[in-house]
């Protein structure tokens, strides 16, 4: 039978239970029961064991003992965070979905990891040398499926999703009178922390190019397109000029592109929220959250948030976003029919 | 950044941005390192001939509150003199008793011109 109880029964503190023992205790535990099984096959392994492989055989070789231990202090660590981040559940005890994700994630990387390194070593017992360990490809991909179907089973375990949108204050009165045109416009852009990760990002980005390139290995390709992509993605999302005139609601980044536009005749109602990016929207840029909602998301603090006539909520994060709010509600005013 | 204008009021447009955009300056939104948008996209948004919003523009950097770079647009680069504190606050002050008595702007906006000649 199904659970559907009333909201308010969902209480914080069983959502917190749920949310422990999928997202903390069962990838643990999953990485402990893998950590128990290799530890009792050590006798049989070859010294050193392959610890990689690339499509043609092992080529990476290393101790046993720490590749045992691998999956577990990963697991532990990942599980932990993605425990911590979902600590607060919403007052209504239901989660964000930037938390359910990360809980499911949690499960899904602890099977993956899980499976992946139990087969490696479980394929090498009795191998005289590592050399010639079998491929664990195969075992790899089946893990991933498997915790796939775990994380789905997870997520629908965990207290439901919800989206929050906090009110703000007032969109901002603004007069217009007959004729009269209007035009707002802002730029908005990244600043402080989040300028300071992407700046680390691109650092690293470019640390494991410079690397690359050095040991000359074929990850040169790849990296060069991290960086790329990388690059394109800060230079397309960091700044953008959000507008409100008779075309719309316009918002487009440094080169006019990425853009979206919500014709006035799209625009159902008009609010200003509080935007929280990590919680919200789980980061900064153009992104996506569950319940229809997306937005360009660049600082905390107040925004414009537009809810289109089918339904969807497109939020720009923006200072003096009231009358910005304030002007789109003055057009709409303006364009209703009398 | 808010730009106003109104076709029928007889003042030129490019005086009415203009006067939008000291207005905005005046009242503090409009901080110093703003990038306005160009030209072409001001004009696009209220419908009007590119070389008006220009006009302004070049209006606005003779008076020091704008610096025109090519390619870059109008960047906000100094401020009107004087400290307009006391300004706003009186000017906030009319427009309440003005809605109070419910005088549409125009009117407001008209006695404002005629008693300031």
């Amino acid at each position: 039978m199904n659970d559907i109880r009333p909201e308010s029964t969902v209480q914080a503190p069983s959502s917190r239970v749920r949310v422990v023992a999928i997202g903390g205790l069962l990838p643990v535990a999953i990485a402990v029961v893998a950590t128990i099984l290799m530890l009792s096959w050590l006798p049989q392994l070859p010294d050193p064991i392959a610890v990689h492989w690339n499509g043609a055989g092992a080529d990476g070789f290393g101790p046993a003992i720490p590749f045992i231990f691998a999956p577990l202090a990963i697991t532990a660590v990942f599980s932990a965070f993605a425990v911590a981040w979902s600590w607060k559940p919403l007052p209504s005890g239901r989660l964000t979905w930037n938390q359910k994700i990360l809980l499911a994630a949690s499960l899904w990387m602890a099977v993956l990891l899980g499976f992946a390194f139990t087969a490696s070593i479980a394929l090498q017992r009795g191998v005289a040398d590592a050399r010639t360990a079998p491929d664990v490809g195969p075992w790899l991909a089946l893990g991933a499926g498997a915790g796939l179907v775990l994380a789905v089973a997870a997520w629908f375990l965990l207290p439901a999703g919800e989206t929050v949108s906090e009110p703000g204050t007032e969109p901002k009165f603004v007069d217009v009178q007959g004729d009269e045109r209007v035009s707002w416009s802002r730029s908005t852009s990244l600043g402080g922390v989040p300028l300071l990760a992407v700046g680390l990002a691109i650092l690293v980005a470019l640390g494991t190019a410079v690397v690359s390139v050095l040991s000359v290995s074929d990850a040169v390709l790849i990296s060069m397109i991290v960086l790329v992509v990388v690059g394109l993605l800060v230079l397309t999302n960091f700044w953008w000029r959000v507008s409100a005139d008779r075309r719309g609601f316009i918002a487009k980044g440094l080169f006019g592109w990425p853009r979206k536009r919500i014709p006035l005749t799209e625009i159902r109602s008009v609010a200003v929220v509080d935007v929280h990016p990590t919680r919200d929207f789980g980061g900064w840029g153009w992104r996506w959250a569950g319940g229809g909602r997306s937005g360009i998301i660049l600082r905390a603090g107040s925004g414009i948030e537009v809810t289109q006539s089918n339904g969807k909520r497109f939020i720009v994060s923006v200072a003096d976003a009231a009358t910005g709010a304030g002007v789109l509600v003055a057009l709409l005013r303006q364009n209703a029919p009398t | 950044m808010l730009v106003r204008i109104d076709p029928a009021s007889g003042v030129a447009i490019f005086d009415q941005i203009a006067g939008s955009l000291r207005a905005s300056a005046i009242a503090g939104t409009l901080a110093i390192g703003e990038r306005l948008p160009s030209a072409r996209e001001l004009a696009a948004s209220l419908d009007i001939n590119v070389h008006t919003v220009l006009r302004a523009y070049q209006l606005l950097r003779d008076e020091g509150l704008i610096e025109l770079r090519p390619g870059r647009g109008a960047i906000v680069t100094g401020r009107l003199a004087g400290d307009y504190d006391a300004l706003n606050s009186a000017v906030a002050n009319v427009i309440q008793e003005a809605r109070k008595l419910n005088i549409a702007p125009p009117a407001l906006a008209a006695l404002i011109r005629e008693t300031y000649q």
